[in-house]
């Protein structure tokens, strides 16, 4: 498949528009909200016309890098970067997931390591910032605090995104029809595997109890043996959660109601 | 209440409230992280308390540039709670400088452990994975109604947050702090975890291509034997050992990816998997 200039553009644009330095109401338009890997593959399908297939190498690739985020500023990957140019460029050769996850990797901590070096130089915005606070002058501060470091920022992230993935579809499609089919198939059995690390590092967070393995696997035989769809499972899930919130508590006082 | 009270109206708070998550993650840096922001999201409100003191105006900005740094739209509630010291503050009230900067100090670690857990790591984790399990199923209504959910809950709780922590005060931080509040999050875990158990079912793939000779009988494959003890036995190993890496071997993610793109080549290539 080829990319053309305006594709390329647009799939450029969507991706700066989700970094966290872009005004998306912070993190919960931009980086949580399109930056998702299965939105923002969602969003490369549309453009470039096959919809289904850009979902479903998102949504791959948002299982791989599930609860991604940047505690405390320190970002392991960036999935919104990695997102975008790894779809676009993996639809551009032949639509394989495996060889998006391939792509994500690189292009990832390139992402964070951009965000790291952002960060670094903000410390200098920071002190300016200070001068003007000291005389009141909020006008400055948000042209030399705000306005310029978010525009300098995301053409950077512009500028580096947009060739990736305009000449990179180029040779993508290529590599795909030079790889052997061991390769091919290899890819395929890594892709089944890697949304593994995704779950494992939300168990990670999650599980502070032994007693909580119970609903993880709860949760796997009910899709994997039973069947059981996500949101019945989800609600089935909140009846459980409410009654047994109601047996722990029998006998305190404060009820959920009190947080009114 | 006297005649030239000043009162910040809800107009104000929306002001401080968009800046504030708009622009909380732009000027980022690493020495004193939100800063800038977070004295900007402040700055409207601060000019309608000192509206004719230019010095005092001066004098408060400057001490919100202090270091701040916590969780978006958790951290909501500490901007109600400011906004609110800061109006008592200007209208006599004695609230030395050093009490709004510890409210802010002491509150910001905590919220931001709410906030990244609760909101990014249960509420997203919830509303992504019905999201992916009808994207799996090719339905394009997944990622819509994830955006449409998350986007929708995120500004009402950061809102919320936001008018509870204004009209409370410091009085909010006992409600943060309940037991109430740990209830939901044991509740919230709950939930997430089971949800997590389908999407691994749903995500996590591997079968083998193995098959055993036993004596005398055609050969059997492996794959059917695992099956017909558990379905999706493979996925879940698979799961339980990346946890293990993870959370026991401390492996990084990034390692973690790699030993698994070896391991499943490697497989593949024996003819294994």
């Amino acid at each position: 498949m080829q990319i053309t200039f305006v594709q390329a553009v647009l799939i450029t644009l969507f991706s700066v528009f989700s970094n966290l330095m872009f005004p998306l109401f912070g993190d919960i338009g931009g980086y949580f909200g399109i930056g998702r890997p299965l939105v923002a593959g969602t969003i490369v399908g549309a453009i470039l016309g096959d919809i289904k297939t850009g979902m479903l190498i998102g949504a791959t690739l948002n299982a791989v890098y599930m609860n991604s985020q940047a505690v405390g500023n320190v970002m392991s990957s960036d999935v919104t970067m990695a997102g975008y140019t790894a779809t676009a460029l993996a639809m551009a050769g032949g639509s394989d997931t495996a060889m998006a996850l391939a792509l994500s990797i690189p292009i990832g901590i390139f992402g964070a390591l951009l965000f790291t070096a952002q960060n670094a130089v903000c410390v200098f915005v920071s002190h300016w910032c200070d001068k003007y606070a000291e005389k009141g002058d909020t006008r400055s501060m948000w042209i030399f605090g705000i306005i310029i470091p978010a525009i300098i920022f995301n053409a950077i992230r512009f500028l580096t995104t947009f060739p990736v993935i305009y000449y990179g579809a180029q040779y993508s499609s290529a590599i795909e029809a030079w790889m052997p089919e061991a390769v091919t198939n290899a890819m395929g059995v890594v892709g089944g595997i890697l949304p593994a690390v995704g779950m494992a590092l939300l168990l990670k967070v999650m599980v502070t109890k032994p007693s909580h393995w119970c609903f993880f696997l709860f949760g796997f035989i009910a899709y994997a043996v039973l069947g059981i769809g996500s949101v019945p499972l989800t609600i089935l899930a909140i009846v459980v959660a409410i009654i047994l919130d109601e047996l722990r508590n029998k006998n305190s006082d404060d009820t959920l109601e009190s947080l009114e | 209440m006297s005649e030239n009270m000043k009162k910040l109206t809800n107009a104000d708070l929306r002001k401080s409230w968009l800046i504030w998550l708009n622009f909380c993650c732009l000027s980022n840096n690493w020495e004193r992280m939100q800063n800038i922001d977070w004295a900007l999201a402040m700055a409207p409100s601060l000019r309608k308390l000192y509206p004719n003191d230019d010095a005092a105006f001066a004098e408060r900005l400057t001490a919100h540039m202090e270091f701040f740094n916590t969780q978006p739209t958790v951290g909501c509630a500490i901007l109600g709670i400011v906004n609110a010291m800061e109006e008592e503050k200007a209208n006599g009230k004695d609230i030395p400088s050093e009490a709004i900067s510890s409210i802010k100090s002491s509150m910001m670690g905590p919220l931001a452990g709410i906030g990244d857990s609760v909101m990014n790591s249960l509420i997203e984790v919830i509303l992504m994975s019905i999201a992916m399990t009808m994207a799996y199923q090719g339905n394009v209504l997944g990622p819509i109604l994830y955006m449409i959910a998350w986007v929708a809950v995120s500004l009402f709780v950061s809102w919320y947050l936001m008018r509870r922590g204004y009209e409370l005060g410091v009085d909010s931080i006992s409600v943060l702090s309940s037991n109430a509040m740990a209830r939901l999050v044991e509740g919230l875990t709950d939930v997430g975890l089971v949800v997590i158990g389908g999407l691994t079912a749903t995500y996590v793939a591997l079968s083998t291509s193995l098959e055993i000779s036993v004596v005398d009988a055609d050969s059997t494959a492996v794959q059917g034997v695992l099956d017909g003890i558990m379905p999706g036995l493979l996925p879940l190993g698979v799961t339980l050992l990346s946890y293990w890496l993870l959370a026991k071997k401390k492996v990084s993610p990034m390692a973690l990816i790699l030993i698994l793109f070896v391991v499943g080549t490697v497989l593949s290539l024996l003819g294994i998997c």
